[in-house]
């Protein structure tokens, strides 16, 4: 078990850009490792019954956090200083006048905010931000919306996976655009492009190989500053983040004359399920925080006694925690849905019914089951996979041999 | 010739224990291959299809060890074992096999030669005398398949001697698929066969990982396209035609390319 030390000894910038070759998972401790490959076993043994605890659950003596205090301790991600480290990594390729590469791609897996960083960073450097084209322009694959584009100031194209559909009415505007962005014909572009888009684009346009940088994966390090900046935030009052089972520490506590505390290893596992993706991560630590027992009472205590003891939050203990898992039975249908909501980083239903091989009440009736085990969403029109599920669904897209992004 | 007294002979031996035991053999051999018949298959099917074709394929090893296994146990109850006894024991037992079930017996060996050569392991797709089909099971003296119309064929392994055996996917996930379009020769091929490329790699059954070609003959009739792509999971093949064709026609069919309606009359005509 690691000490507070260990946990600070590493010091690497939280947010780092790296060529996608260079990309580095997490790893995951050995014990870790085989317990995984132990309940894969379970799993195969285990009877077809519906699983009723595939969502989140309360354990007995704990509960969970109320919304706005998990809104306080781990409030959404803060992309401005992703998108300064941004900015820097661009730095050399900002100020060459004419720079070789007129274009260069940012890639990044579901929910690691890859959109909202170049959001926030054309906002900050007043670049112009291309509106992606509708589905119709994408199915119909004329060049209107090309035509739009021939301004030649500079400009970010957030989501690429926005500009094709995968029908074989579908390809040709992104081929088109691809094109005319690479060679240089709509100036210098950043475009940034989901991971799963960028695995099937891959096989769609073969021009040439463009610059594609990644958002490093966190690692534990990483995690601990980037959850340690949020609750630092919270509050006035120290918060001391303590697993539940065994009080050791998520988060390095104050320093106090005692000597170096003793620290869990859940954020290492986090590191290693989330595979170094932040925006998953985010979402796994707010659902593993939790109050104490006596949180009620706790509360009535006054927020001058907080002030001075602090407050505990308890996190749950990895082993303990449920995420949701791809129903019992699930096959080729539920497959077809999610890999086509992945390669296109969420898609309105009545699309997915044109793009799939499905019945349009079977695709209906796929989603909500989906939705059901927690493993997809909507976001307004759109049906997305869900970040605590992504993971599930990465790993059962994966063993059934269905293309998967690198990441 | 005096064989058949010489095993009466070796046989005499036997008394009710050694026949009880041998019975108890027999029973466990048969308990146990037929719980790795039920066992395996099952298990196959619940873990991801990567390692379906190999736990499968591991099926017709283990009854072969099974039984040899239950053979080495009961021969030594049943006779004494010493070279002249199992050479007059063999020898009998050979001399009849070879006249009375002369194709039974070489179904048998066949059937040992398969677990060595491989030429078709549960999980492939095979034809063997014009019968294409998934291998479900492979027995001891035969090989039963599954066709596409839901259809058990039993085809006893001596095939292996003198027919041709052809594997689809030969113990692996790549299967090839081909969909067939026949267009009418006044058209642009190389818009077409751009068209039935991205016809191929978006259709939700593709292996993207495996190459995509589409493959243009000109004929007497008109032109013969065929996209030539692998499927996810081979037993997902005759959907992932279907969805090929189905896609394929509608992709034609908004370029406005006119398709040949009975190309193998006018090949017979030409």
């Amino acid at each position: 078990m690691a000490s507070t030390s260990d946990v600070k000894k590493e010091d690497s910038p939280v947010w780092q850009y790296v060529p996608i070759a260079d990309y580095r998972l997490p790893a995951a401790p050995v014990i870790q490792t085989a317990r995984n490959s132990l309940s894969v076993l379970q799993r195969l043994f285990k009877r077809d019954e519906a699983e009723t605890d595939t969502l989140l659950k309360q354990a007995d003596e704990l509960r969970m956090l109320p919304r706005s205090q998990i809104e306080r301790i781990a409030p959404a991600l803060n992309w401005r200083n992703a998108a300064e480290g941004l900015n820097a990594q661009l730095a050399d390729w900002l100020e060459q006048e004419s720079p070789e590469q007129s274009i260069i791609f940012l890639v990044g897996p579901p929910h690691s905010g890859c959109v909202e960083i170049l959001t926030t960073w054309t906002e900050q450097q007043a670049w112009r931000m291309l509106k992606s084209p509708s589905p119709e322009q994408v199915m119909a694959g004329n060049g209107a919306w090309l035509s739009d584009q021939n301004d030649q100031c500079n400009w970010v194209l957030p989501g690429l996976e926005k500009v094709y559909l995968r029908h074989a009415a579908g390809l040709n505007l992104v081929r088109r655009f691809l094109d005319r962005a690479c060679s240089g014909n709509f100036g210098r572009g950043i475009i940034g492009c989901d991971s799963w888009a960028w695995a099937f684009l891959r096989h769609v346009w073969h021009g040439r190989q463009p610059v594609a940088l990644a958002l490093q994966a966190f690692q534990q390090t990483q995690l601990v500053e980037i959850f340690q900046r949020m609750a630092d935030s919270a509050d006035n009052s120290p918060l001391f983040f303590r697993q539940s089972d065994n009080g050791r520490y998520v988060l390095p506590p104050p320093e106090t004359s005692e000597g170096p505390a003793k620290m869990s290893n859940f954020l290492q596992l986090l590191a290693a399920h989330s595979r170094g993706n932040v925006g998953i991560a985010w979402a796994l630590w707010r659902a593993g925080l939790r109050t104490e027992p006596d949180g009620s009472a706790n509360e009535e205590t006054g927020k001058e006694d907080r002030k001075q003891l602090g407050q505990t939050i308890w996190v749950a203990p990895w082993g303990q925690l449920k995420f949701p898992s791809l129903p019992p039975g699930s096959g080729r249908d539920e497959a077809f849905v999610l890999h086509t909501l992945l390669l296109h980083n969420g898609m309105p239903g009545e699309f997915l019914q044109q793009l799939l091989p499905l019945s349009p009440s079977r695709t209906m009736e796929m989603l909500f089951r989906l939705e059901g085990a927690g493993l997809a969403s909507r976001h307004y029109d759109d049906w997305r996979v869900t970040p605590l599920g992504y993971p599930a669904v990465r790993q059962f897209l994966q063993a059934n041999g269905y293309l998967v992004d690198q990441f | 010739m005096n064989g058949s007294s010489d095993v009466l002979e070796i046989l005499r031996g036997l008394i009710w224990a050694n026949l009880t035991q041998v019975g108890l053999i027999v029973v466990g051999a048969w308990v146990l291959i037929a719980l790795s018949n039920r066992f395996l298959p099952w298990l196959a099917n619940r873990i991801s299809s990567r390692h379906r074709l190999f736990l499968l394929a591991l099926l017709p090893a283990l009854r072969l060890l099974i039984i040899a296994a239950s053979f080495v146990l009961i021969v030594p109850r049943v006779i004494e074992p010493t070279f002249e006894n199992l050479v007059a024991l063999f020898g009998a037992l050979g001399l009849a096999a070879g006249f009375a079930l002369k194709d039974y017996a070489s179904s048998l060996v066949a059937g040992i030669v398969t677990l060595y050569e491989a030429p078709y392991r549960p999980g492939d797709w095979i034809k063997i005398n014009g019968a294409y089909g998934e291998v479900k099971s492979i027995n001891m003296r035969s090989v039963e398949i599954v066709t596409p119309d839901d259809t058990v064929v039993v085809i006893p392994h001596l095939k292996l001697w003198n027919q041709l055996i052809f594997n689809a996917n030969d113990g692996g996930r790549n299967l090839q698929c081909v969909a067939d379009f026949y267009l009418h020769p006044r058209h642009d091929a190389a818009q077409a066969r751009h068209t039935l490329c991205d016809v191929a790699l978006s259709s939700a059954f593709v292996n993207m990982e495996q190459a995509i070609n589409v493959v243009v003959q000109e004929k007497p009739w008109g032109t013969h396209y065929r996209i030539r792509a692998y499927p996810v999971d081979p037993r997902h093949q005759f959907d992932f035609i279907t969805d090929l064709t189905v896609r394929g026609k509608a992709a034609l069919t908004r370029l406005d390319v006119e398709f040949v309606a009975m190309p193998a009359m006018a090949e017979m005509g030409s």
